[in-house]
């Protein structure tokens, strides 16, 4: 029986033996370690589910540190992650976990002063909710455990704070804006920063204006990541155009105003319609204008039509005058019937539509009496020079022979 | 005593030139000399024929320029049923006016008598019935003058198609607007102020009054009238 006994204890030796032979060491760092730099050395999660070596004494030893988001902008609140594992073949009971600030890193709780014991190759998370504060850089809050016998660990784990905003720009936008009129606006977002935003979009914001779409969702931007978001803009009277880019840094929100920055005024590049080569001709209190419409603008002009302003009443058979599509630098004749009293300008009205189908109206003056001709059935007429020195000569003669009479 | 058979006694003198009382003064003395003219006439009977034949060219011109105005407004009007009526209008026109020349003769000569009166003025209404009607003798050229002006701008007329009675009004009111017609009108102004200052003189010879009375008499109603009828249209 002894002799069975014994021989079992030496086969459950040699099983621990062979296993121990055929896993790899793992290299746990030491309160002596590097401590890493950079993104690539700060893992999003401690994923590591590989087997605790343990060897005789008690050792404590961190094995992993992660943060949420991986760089902190400043206000930010992120999630500091660190796993410890114990490495000896003994339990350690540790009394309290903690995260001392550094810097602009500050702790916002303290949640494990008990923490308990951590079994012999046993692994054990602590999480800890740090703010970041000014100025930029990275800080070093030390972790802390402690342990009963004296024997516990300090593990300063690197946190960056920049806070580099997304950089945001127009890519397109008007010259000026124009009330009624439909202009594209494209928003560029670039990503500087070294870790990714999430939750990317950008949105009008203001007053006195109507966008189509009314905002744009690009996602997530990868670190030095672009995108573009376009808007059809459209302005009234007096309207305060800005953009807003919203963005997540981990679970923290921002936002980003931007002006569109463009004043009121004509796009250089807008239609421009003159009128000129006018005719008036009155009949029978009824006035005939005829003139010549010209684009002197760079863009084309669509739907134009003329028609009298207030103050004048439309007359058959032209109340208005619809021409159509109008080139650049292209020009059509036109015709107006209107009755008009005690004027001597007639108000006109051009409107016309551009490209997007935007209206616009423009708004001049045509004299009444500025081409009135002889031939015009009513007030108007020039009077010829030799029905004038006739009159003179009958008058003059007259005058001789009724002085003439006074004189006998 | 003398021998009947004698006869009268034959003078050797040169026989002396007798007045001829009868004899009627040049229409070109009435122009240039009306005093003389008058004066002239009133040694001899009251004769209407020459005055009449004077104030019925004046109508005949009136009536023409009638004619051509009634004629244009008529073929301006669009109304269902006038069609073919503009001869008839233009002949209705004529005869207006020639009817309202004859009777502002009448009229004129009327008023003169009666303002006279107040001057204590002495003479036949047909005497100065005539002597008006020789003062009418400018208007024939005015009226000539003015019709060519008429006729002139007639002829150049875009005439419109008018329907609405409003606006077939406002159309024969830019008419009268129109310069070559206000040059009618002043045209007319000036002879009609020629033939007042004749009118001066035949009042004067044909009511017996002082240039002064004479002056009184004539050119108030006949400054009247300017104001009533022509200026208003100038001025508008």
């Amino acid at each position: 029986m002894t002799r069975r006994l014994l021989l079992v204890t030496l086969a459950l030796l040699g099983c621990i033996a062979c296993a121990s032979a055929a896993i790899p060491a793992f290299p746990f760092p030491t309160s002596g370690v590097t401590l890493p730099a950079g993104e690539a050395t700060l893992p999003t999660a401690a994923a590591t589910t590989a087997p605790i070596v343990t060897q005789a004494g008690n050792q404590l030893a961190v094995v992993s540190t992660a943060i949420d988001p991986p760089v902190l902008m400043r206000g930010d609140r992120a999630t500091l992650t660190v796993e410890v594992a114990n490495t000896g073949t003994t339990p350690v009971r540790a009394s309290r976990a903690a995260l001392l600030p550094d810097g602009p890193v500050m702790v916002a709780n303290d949640p494990y002063a008990v923490v308990g014991e951590i079994g012999a190759g046993n692994r054990m998370t602590f999480s800890f909710t740090v703010t970041a504060g000014s100025p930029d850089g990275t800080a070093y809050p030390v972790f802390t455990l402690a342990v009963n016998e004296g024997r516990g660990i300090r593990y300063p784990v690197p946190v960056r704070v920049d806070s580099t905003p997304p950089a945001v720009s127009f890519v397109q936008k008007p010259d000026a804006l124009t009330a009624g009129r439909g202009d594209r606006v494209v928003v560029s977002v670039g990503n500087p920063r070294q870790d990714s935003l999430d939750g990317v979009m950008v949105a009008p914001r203001g007053q006195g204006f109507t966008t189509t779409p009314s905002a744009v969702f690009i996602g997530a931007l990868a670190s030095n990541g672009q995108a573009t978001a376009s808007f059809n803009v459209t302005p009234e009277e007096n309207a305060t155009i800005r953009f807003e880019v919203v963005y997540y840094n981990g679970q923290n929100r921002h936002a980003m105003p931007v002006d569109l920055g463009v004043g009121y005024g004509r796009s250089k590049f807008q239609a421009d319609l003159i009128l000129s080569n006018f005719e008036v001709e009155q009949s029978g209190g009824v006035y005939r204008l005829s003139g010549d419409v010209n684009n002197a603008g760079l863009s084309a002009a669509r739907s134009v039509m003329i028609a009298p302003g207030e103050g004048v009443t439309p007359a058959d058979p032209y109340p208005r005058y619809v021409i159509g599509s109008l080139d650049p630098d292209d020009f059509a004749s036109f015709e107006l019937n209107f009755r008009a009293q005690d004027l001597s300008a007639v108000p006109l009205v051009i409107s016309y539509r551009d490209e997007n189908g935007d209206p616009f109206e423009q708004r001049t003056e045509a004299s009444l009496a500025l081409n009135q001709t002889a031939d015009a059935g009513g007030a108007g007429g020039d009077l010829p020079i030799a029905w004038i020195a006739l009159a003179l000569v009958l008058a003059a003669g007259v005058g001789y022979l009724i002085y003439r009479s006074w004189r006998r | 005593m003398n021998d009947p058979e004698q006869g009268a006694p034959v003078s050797d003198a040169p026989p002396v030139p007798r007045r001829d009382e009868t004899r009627h003064p040049s229409l070109m003395e009435l122009v240039t000399n009306p005093r003389g003219f008058f004066e002239a006439l009133e040694a001899g009977p009251v004769s209407l024929g020459v005055p009449f034949l004077i104030v019925l060219a004046v109508g005949v011109v009136g009536a023409i320029a009638a004619y051509q105005m009634s004629s244009v407004v008529i073929r301006a009007l669009d109304i269902p049923g006038m069609e073919g009526i503009g001869g008839a209008m233009g002949a209705i026109g004529a005869i207006s006016a020639l009817i309202a020349t004859i009777l502002f003769w009448v009229i004129y000569t009327a008023v003169f008598y009666v303002i006279s009166m107040a001057f204590n003025g002495q003479g036949d209404f047909n005497r100065l019935l005539a002597y008006v009607g020789y003062g009418h003798l400018p208007q024939v050229i005015g009226g000539i003058v003015a019709t060519a002006l008429t006729w002139n701008f007639v002829l150049n007329l875009q005439i419109p198609s008018l329907t609405d009675p409003d606006a077939i009004q406002e159309w024969t009111q830019s008419l009268l607007q129109n310069p070559t017609m206000q040059l009618a009108s002043v045209v007319g102004l000036l002879f009609l102020l020629w033939s007042a200052n004749i009118w001066i003189f035949g009042v004067r010879t044909g009511r017996n009054l002082s240039t002064r009375d004479a002056a009184i008499t004539v050119l108030v109603p006949v400054l009247i009238y300017l104001l009533v009828s022509i200026v208003p249209t100038l001025v508008a």
